[in-house]
């Protein structure tokens, strides 16, 4: 029984999520059940979190419109406009003006290819 | 005596390599009820892909060839097909249609600022559903 009980603390270690910090649990995503999931997403992906009151989040940190616009300058300059992927995880409450300046932010730092993230199954 | 003691340090040894288990299954116990209570199940997303071209950039010239594109509004009280409004199941039908013919067309989104954002992914998601990919976001006023 000890060796199951060590096996379950092992798995539960090994799956335990580090990256909780890229979603944002205020943001309430839109279904999309029709949409291909994301099996493996690239390391240098920008999630922006767009809560339904307009508070941008990022890695758990809230941020206004010219900071993110910095970041994805540092972020272009480096790596590219090409290499960066963006994906907006924009609650499905929230007016799409708000999302449009996050567009726009993309779009002037090269980003002309942007995600919206939604929902397939709940898991 | 000699050998009584030595028998007896012996003995005083081997007790003490014993590890107690009772603590340490009370501890994996508690880890494990500390694990089962803090596991969330964590959903499947979908990143829906969008293009979103500058208004600013001269449109280019195609004479020999009209271009095809589907005009989809996306306003705070529904959506609009060619600039008739149409209800969600309506546009999936539409959608449907237009994707045996080809699924290559560009789908030009017209997304009102007012509009609410899940009216978008939506949208997107019917697009998906019909493999359509050639997807433009603009934002109306």
């Amino acid at each position: 029984m000890i060796d199951v009980v060590f096996q379950m603390i092992i798995f539960f270690i090994c799956t335990i999520d580090l990256d909780k910090n890229k979603f944002d649990k205020k943001v309430v995503l839109e279904w999309a059940r029709d949409a291909a999931e994301v099996k493996e997403q690239n390391p240098l992906t920008i999630n922006v979190n767009v809560r339904a009151d307009g508070t941008i989040v990022i890695g758990g940190t809230r941020m206004n419109v010219p900071t993110f616009r910095a970041i994805l300058k540092n972020v272009t300059n480096r790596y590219g406009s090409a290499q960066v992927p963006v994906v907006i995880r924009g609650d499905k409450n929230v007016l799409h003006g708000r999302v449009r300046e996050l567009m726009d932010v993309c779009k002037s730092a090269g980003i002309w290819r942007v995600s919206f993230a939604a929902i397939v199954t709940d898991g | 005596m000699a050998r009584q003691k030595r028998r007896r340090k012996r003995r005083d040894e081997e007790e003490e390599a014993e590890i107690p288990m009772a603590p340490m299954i009370d501890v994996v116990f508690l880890l494990l009820i500390y694990f089962i209570m803090t596991l969330e199940p964590i959903p499947i997303f979908a990143n829906l892909n969008v293009f979103t071209p500058s208004t600013d950039a001269p449109p280019k010239v195609q004479p020999d060839k009209p271009p095809e594109v589907i005009r989809i509004g996306v306003y705070s009280d529904g959506f609009t097909f060619d600039e008739i409004s149409v209800t969600e199941r309506q546009l999936d039908n539409f959608l449907r249609t237009l994707s045996r013919a080809s699924k290559t067309q560009t789908v030009l989104i017209l997304c009102a600022t007012d509009s609410k954002h899940g009216s978008l992914v939506r949208l997107l998601n019917i697009c998906a559903k019909y493999e359509m990919t050639n997807l433009s976001v603009v934002s109306a006023n």
